[in-house]
């Protein structure tokens, strides 16, 4: 039997919530004065042909509690390491490694390890007399122009969906991998007035298969939807140290389906969020380094009372990502 | 003596393109010669000096001897005119294109200061030198796209397919050094610094204001071990005028 728990959705909530880059370091021509990145989203800028692509991020989300004396999740951290390569100029491609902690109070059940690999693919576009592929080399004028990418991608069964816990139980939420491939599309739009504001919208959508676990119990996670809407506001910037500073708020809606377990309705999953995530982004030179502070600002859960330890249910969440280009 | 309107539109934000492209691309040619054509009652004249770069409004005369070329398109033909040797230099209005192509000299620079001199007749230790050259290019918009007028030195030429000159609209270039398209042009409009061409020598400018169109770019060349400048600088301005909506 399956110990299902409250940690389900969160096991997907940062798999792929960053498979597009956040943000290309380097600051080029355009990027010293050039559209801004927010924090968390993924913007309409593939990677430049040829170049390589690293990030690392860390997710630190501690959770409210609703009985101290009761076994609760108290924090996850939701890790991860990219790399990228601008195959072309309109086409990127990504691969990325989670590594997760969700941990739970005294007498819980804490799990920790390496979750599935993804990969993703983004093709650039841009609206310029028409809609036409992302050039290779674009003036400031042109990154004026509407930008947009459409990207996908799934994980890999890399990870372990039948992990055990201290007591031998299997939470899906808990484990390290989801079993089956999941898959996700998404798009994203950039739009730069040539001055200090850019706005950055991204959508997406990921769908779970099922999975039957070494208990035989048949699990599927609910499909998520997402919609980030971003301004990104130029702060500063110096072309001698080659430094600019972003400030930008990001608000984050996601609608989560409820999870089915052996093809019914599991209780206690499932809702929708809003997040605002207000945050800074740094570049210097090919380095970019973001933080951000997210927090849920508006839910409505199927079952709130009984989710403790779900998305929507965090008492706040650190962002924090390097990604360095060359 | 000059025509106001041109020498406004363009001072707002040179100075820090200056500065944007000293820094990008590490070379200080970003102080040469400005050149601009103006109104004078019914003639159209041109004009070198530092309109929009340092020492702001102050005039440089070019000699005759420094002309190079000066070349007409008219009726889809190139001609070589021969130049009046005064200056202002007149520009022959009947003409769709006009190129005149100056010799700038030889230009050294030192810690302290920018010297008019070869490295060999400069006191001191030099920086960086270069032989500098213009290729002024003014014509009716539909015409630009006839070109490049010459097979030698940097040309800024509009693409084939600019259908339409508008307020708002995109300006499309090609960069031609040699005859031949050329990457990593920098370029600038009205003052400010654009971007560079790319492998096809094409880059877009969005034509913010009606009115004097004033395009600039540069690009340069290492010279071999023991010529009398280390680099040839290479620049290019084109000019011509976007009538109000």
């Amino acid at each position: 039997m399956l110990n299902k728990k409250l940690f389900a959705a969160v096991l997907s909530m940062t798999t792929l919530n960053a498979w597009a880059h956040h943000g290309v370091a380097g600051l080029g021509t355009a990027g010293l004065i050039g559209p801004g990145a927010p924090v968390e989203s993924s913007t309409a800028t593939p990677l430049p042909q040829g170049k390589v692509f690293l990030y690392a991020k860390v997710d630190y989300s501690a959770y409210k509690r609703t009985d101290s004396n009761a076994p609760e999740a108290t924090y996850s951290q939701f890790d991860m390491l990219g790399a990228g390569y601008g195959f072309k100029p309109w086409l990127s491609g990504y691969v990325f490694l989670p590594y997760h902690i969700k941990a739970e109070s005294s007498g819980g059940t804490s799990s920790e390890g390496f979750a599935d690999v993804s990969w993703m693919v983004q093709l650039g576009l841009k609206w310029d007399d028409g809609l036409r592929l992302q050039p290779k080399k674009e003036s400031l004028d042109d990154w004026e122009d509407w930008h947009f990418t459409l990207y996908g991608g799934s994980t890999l069964p890399t990870g372990d969906p039948n992990h055990r816990l201290s007591d031998g139980s299997i939470d899906p939420g808990k484990s390290t991998g989801y079993g089956n491939p999941a898959y996700m599309v998404g798009a994203t739009l950039t739009k730069w007035w040539g001055g200090r504001w850019t706005l950055n919208m991204e959508t997406s959508y990921m769908m779970f298969q099922s999975y039957t676990y070494a208990t035989g119990d048949k699990y599927q996670f609910g499909n998520e939807f997402r919609l980030n809407i971003a301004p990104v506001y130029r702060l500063w910037s110096d072309g001698a140290r080659k430094m600019r500073l972003d400030a930008a708020v990001e608000a984050q809606w996601l609608a989560l389906e409820r999870d089915e377990l052996n093809g019914v309705g599991e209780a206690a999953t499932g809702g929708r969020i809003l997040y605002i995530t207000p945050g800074v982004r740094l570049y210097y030179d090919n380095v970019s380094l973001a933080l951000g502070l997210k927090m849920p600002s508006w839910t409505d859960l199927n079952e709130s009372d009984l989710q403790q330890g779900a998305e929507g249910k965090e008492d706040y969440r650190v962002l924090f990502s390097a990604s360095y280009l060359y | 003596m000059y025509c106001s309107q041109p020498l406004t539109f363009i001072k707002s934000g040179w100075k820090k393109a200056l500065i944007g492209a000293f820094f990008l691309s590490g070379a200080s040619y970003a102080w040469a010669h400005d050149y601009l054509a103006l109104v004078n009652g019914e003639a159209l004249t041109l004009h070198r000096g530092h309109f929009f770069s340092g020492h702001e409004g102050q005039e440089v005369p070019f000699k005759a001897e420094q002309i190079k070329q000066y070349l007409c398109l008219r009726d889809g033909k190139v001609t070589q005119l021969t130049h009046p040797s005064n200056y202002p230099l007149p520009l022959d209005t009947r003409c769709d294109v006009l190129r005149v192509d100056v010799d700038e000299g030889i230009w050294s620079q030192t810690w302290t200061k920018l010297v008019p001199k070869p490295p060999a007749q400069v006191d001191g230790m030099v920086l960086k030198s270069w032989h500098a050259f213009e290729a002024f290019k003014w014509g009716k918009p539909q015409a630009l796209k006839n070109g490049p007028l010459a097979s030698q030195g940097l040309e800024l030429v509009v693409q084939p397919g600019q259908r339409t000159f508008s307020q708002g609209g995109k300006l499309r270039l090609i960069a031609y050094f040699n005859g031949k398209p050329q990457e990593g042009v920098k370029v600038a409009y009205k003052g400010k610094f654009r971007g560079e061409t790319d492998e096809a020598g094409q880059i877009n400018l969005k034509l913010r204001q009606a009115g004097v169109q004033q395009i600039s770019a540069s690009f340069e060349v290492k010279n071999a071990e023991g010529a009398e400048a280390g680099y040839r600088l290479y620049n290019a301005t084109l000019q011509f005028t976007l009538p109000s909506p």
